[in-house]
């Protein structure tokens, strides 16, 4: 596998299939952590860092416990608790050794135990079947750099959506638009902006 | 049947050990002053750490 393939993935994953405006999930913070530019970036670097993790060790134990064993039907709960632990030793590591970190991150990554955008993507590594045309390990990596973009991705959507909801505030907005009402115009409007990305790779 | 079984308990395991060895590591007092001015009452998560010392 060489680069241009994985920055290619990488693109696709933060742009094209981009995990909020084209696919979807993720809309709770979104919506709910966007009203300060800095929370959005403190979100989207926890969102960041437990998708690539999660998606990593869900992507092993599909491939090295589920598959031989097929029992794949459990997937979806086998996923859940293991972003949910992996949540809680993120945490209790950030608090005991980063404290900057956890400064930053930590009031965000209880949040991430509830958010779809990290299931939905440790799921869709799996629809993907990247073993079919490739090696389990080839898969991996291939499997990590889309949860890369895709953090990625969530994070730029989430800085561009806080941004404008600020500047929103200073706008004149007739009343009835005020607050999630014209917030969800706004996200309209991008998603279409982003539909037209699509056929870029 | 039984690996099923054998995963599913165990992971529950580590979840649950998981939790217990969060919720006893205390919070940095430097980082409590972020989290006070954070003030969520809209999540419902009842798994939040911070959440359950809110309401101790």
């Amino acid at each position: 596998m060489d680069f241009a393939s994985l920055g290619a993935a990488i693109i696709f994953a933060m742009l094209i299939n981009n995990v909020i405006l084209m696919q979807f999930l993720g809309i709770c913070p979104f919506l709910g952590v966007s009203k300060r530019t800095s929370s959005a970036i403190g979100m989207s670097g926890a969102v960041l860092f437990v998708m690539v993790i999660a998606s990593m060790a869900a992507y092993l134990i599909y491939y090295y416990i589920l598959v031989p064993y097929n029992i794949e039907y459990l997937q979806i709960i086998v996923f859940i608790l293991v972003i949910a632990s992996l949540v809680q030793l993120v945490e209790m590591v950030l608090k005991k050794f980063s404290k900057p970190l956890y400064k930053s991150l930590g009031i965000y990554l209880p949040l991430i135990t509830t958010n779809c955008a990290i299931l939905g993507v440790a799921q869709g590594n799996i629809i993907s079947d990247f073993p079919s045309t490739m090696s389990v390990g080839a898969g991996f990596v291939l499997a990590s750099v889309t949860a890369l973009g895709t953090g990625l991705g969530f994070g730029l959507i989430m800085f561009a959506f806080s941004s404008i909801r600020e500047k929103l505030e200073s706008s004149n907005v007739p009343e009835s638009w005020k607050g999630v009402p014209i917030s969800l115009v706004v996200a309209g409007l991008m998603s279409i902006a982003f539909i037209g990305l699509v056929g870029i790779v | 049947m039984w690996p099923a079984i054998i995963l599913i308990v165990s992971l529950v395991a580590i979840y649950i050990a998981s939790y217990i060895l969060n919720k006893r590591t205390p919070i940095p007092e430097e980082c409590r002053e972020a989290l006070d001015e954070a003030s969520c009452s809209a999540c419902s998560n009842f798994s939040c750490s911070h959440k359950v010392e809110e309401e101790e």
